[in-house]
């Protein structure tokens, strides 16, 4: 409790508030942003974190994080355009009671409900983050090896696609990462001769191109109209009590399932929209109102997709490794300001670790605070002609990865990412997995590289290390049992599942 | 007839050119797989080249071998699976947006785009970063075509002052200055 007092001491300075607040604020207005997207604002963002000192601008980050995740759902009640897959479950009942008048109080359920949940996160995560800090100290390069390897296999699995296509884009981030200087003997690889790629490929411009630009390109490359805009007046905010009643339990229920699959590798934050809005609807007493604007539909995946991004700062904070593109993106942050998340993070830097906390805290009250009140502002921003917003984000875009190395050359990769992460998402590609393995993909040489200097080039010698051939067991189970589990179930007759796939799509539109 | 029912109106394609978006994104996949099959082993020729040391005592060339292997595998088994087992990739990556898959009616404007950005590159060294973003964000304007072109230029140079006094006054971040060096 003392080291969490003296967190909130740290933030309550101007400067780290400032920094807080202004993420959560610019986080929100550029997530709102149709087109853009939670992930798109993220990396977008990220670059003005660099301009601050290290303990600020980590704030600025947990700012632009939480607000950038919030953002993605406003679109969603408003005008049904999802900014990520995590805020279409939203969109079923969110833009649904848009139509009936009550925006408004969906809005303000969506924020209540991710205050709730992300508040409930962040006291689990600091009663569980030293108790699991202490466990992991006894990983070494093995456990590390094994417990990313994990992360990358699984994360590989759930993206939903094709398991071997995850895969070849990991491979493709892990390349990337292979480019500079190895960090284990210190010798260049391909540099091509030396010159700028000796410094390797910089995370902003890879991050920035992958998700940023390349949602420019796929919103300039259609020529469709926004669809037309709600008015929400500030008086029309609030729910009534009949509302409040339903929602309030759904927002726990959300916030504890959204925390647990937080805690696992994989898109958690869209699969606990969904695993919240069909437990919502089993056991509701108005089931026939999902889908027609009932008010749980949206306060269950809000505050589920909240208490994943809460539950996924966990294995990010206290492991050190990411297990999905939002904390991947937020470990790049974090690496470029010389912090390393992970087990010493606690007992080496504890000031900066309960610091963030406390602006966890601080970032999610303030999602409350100043969101709603200025959702007015945010309804203006999504009117921002699609030109003019294209445009400017291009701008920003090229400028904010110009400025973390004053490089031209990054610029340069930010444009051939744009066009990679162009071409990705055409092919069936997955970005997510490309991204985290660039990001962890160091992380694995060198405990590779370790673990084999430590076993005299026995790599069974991993075996003998229970912790890490757990997680080899889970990563196998992993890739093994739904494979077996769909062959073993009986598979539907064509037409039926022709229907099938036809309901969920449109329910998913 | 104004710019913006014109633009409305070419929003239908011909029937030939819905026809090859319709076989480019069928076939996007396919060309992608192979790509990064060209890509896995040239990677693994470059990796050859780097020395692997002993298993005891690995070197620089360990680790990118593993992962040229990894590519190569993973290609080939998406190959296979989508030609010979023509098992399309039908449910979408979760984190991505279905609709991003096919290839947009105005799918002339990302490669303009991107020339826009490498006309910034190469410009902005000579010419300084407020000639070179007005030039590009006008360029831009004009490609998505929505406004008067008097609007356009104004909008440009607006953009153009607005991030040289965000980044460079506000920021301290030192913005090409070009040929115009005090």
């Amino acid at each position: 409790m003392n080291d969490l007092l003296l967190g909130f001491q740290f933030v309550a300075q101007p400067a780290a508030l400032a920094a807080v607040v202004l993420g959560v604020v610019v986080g929100s207005m550029v997530g709102v942003l149709p087109g853009i997207g939670p992930l798109g604002a993220m990396a977008i963002l990220l670059p003005f974190s660099f301009t601050l000192d290290p303990a600020a601008g980590i704030l600025m980050l947990a700012g632009i994080y939480f607000g950038a995740m919030y953002g993605g759902s406003t679109s969603s009640i408003l005008m049904r355009v999802p900014g990520e897959a995590s805020s279409v479950v939203t969109s079923l009942d969110g833009y649904e009671m848009t139509k009936q008048g009550r925006a408004g109080a969906a809005l303000a359920v969506s924020a209540i409900g991710s205050f709730i949940a992300g508040t409930l996160a962040i006291v689990a995560l600091m009663l569980v983050a030293p108790t699991l800090s202490d466990f992991a100290t006894r990983f070494a390069a093995p456990e590390y090896l094994a417990l990313a390897v994990f992360a990358l296999f699984v994360l590989s699995r759930l993206t939903g696609g094709s398991f071997w296509r995850a895969m070849t884009a990991a491979g493709l981030g892990l390349a990337l990462a292979t480019v500079g200087l190895d960090e284990v003997t210190g010798n260049e690889r391909f540099t091509f001769g030396g010159g700028d790629l000796i410094l390797g490929v910089n995370i902003t411009a890879l991050a920035v191109g992958l998700y940023g630009v390349a949602e420019i390109l796929f919103m300039i490359e259609r020529r469709g109209k926004l669809p037309r805009l709600a008015k929400v007046r500030f008086r029309e905010l609030y729910p009534t009590r009949r509302e409040m009643r339903r929602a309030v339990p759904a927002m726990f229920r959300g916030g504890a399932i959204g925390f647990l699959l937080g805690l696992t590798p994989g898109p958690s934050g869209v699969l606990s929209t969904y695993a919240s809005y069909w437990l919502e609807r089993r056991i509701s007493k108005h089931k026939d109102a999902f889908g027609k604007g009932a008010i749980e539909g949206v306060a269950g995946p809000e505050a589920a997709n909240n208490g994943a991004s809460g539950g996924a700062m966990i294995p990010l904070l206290v492991l050190g490794i990411p297990f999905a593109a939002p904390t991947a993106l937020l470990l790049g942050g974090f690496t470029v300001h010389n912090i390393i998340p992970g087990p010493l993070l606690i007992s080496q830097q504890p000031t900066l670790f309960w610091a963030l906390i406390a602006g966890m805290y601080v970032a999610n009250a303030m999602l409350l605070i100043l969101n709603l009140p200025l959702v007015g502002l945010f309804v203006q921003l999504l009117r921002v002609p699609r030109d003019v917003l294209v445009s400017f984000i291009v701008l920003i875009a090229v400028l904010g990865t110009f400025a973390t190395r004053n490089s031209m050359f990054d610029v340069i990769v930010l444009i051939v990412m744009g066009v990679l992460g162009y071409l990705m998402a055409k092919s069936g590609l997955p970005r997510a997995t490309l991204i985290l393995a660039f990001i962890i993909g160091p992380l694995i040489e060198s405990s590779l590289t370790q673990t084999l200097l430590l076993a005299g080039g026995d790599l069974t010698y991993i075996f003998s290390r229970p912790i890490a051939t757990t997680f080899l067991v889970l990563t196998l189970a992993a890739l093994v049992v739904p494979p077996i589990v769909k062959l073993a179930l009986p598979s539907k007759p064509p037409q039926e599942a022709d229907a099938a796939a036809g309901r969920e799509s449109r329910s998913a539109r | 007839m104004n710019r913006r029912s014109r633009e409305a109106d070419r929003g239908a394609r011909p029937p030939m050119v819905a026809a090859g978006v319709r076989a480019l994104t069928g076939s996007a996949d396919v060309v992608a797989l192979f790509v990064m099959l060209a890509f896995g082993v040239l990677y693994l020729a470059l990796a050859l080249r780097m020395p692997f040391g002993t298993l005891q005592a690995p070197a620089t060339g360990l680790f990118p071998r593993v992962i040229a292997v990894l590519i190569l595998v993973a290609t080939g088994l998406s190959l296979f699976f989508r030609l010979v087992r023509h098992k399309l990739v039908s449910a979408p990556v979760d984190d991505e947006d279905p609709a991003e898959r096919e290839f947009g009616e105005a799918f002339w404007r990302v490669p303009a785009l991107i020339a826009c950005l490498v006309l910034y590159v190469g410009l902005a060294p000579w010419l300084g970063h407020i000639i070179s973003s007005s030039l590009v964000s006008f360029l831009v304007l004009l490609m998505l075509n929505q406004r008067a072109r008097w609007q356009m230029a104004a909008l440009s140079i607006a953009f153009g002052f607005a991030t040289y006094g965000l980044f460079h006054t506000l920021l301290n971040v030192p913005l090409p200055t070009g040929v115009w060096r005090p």
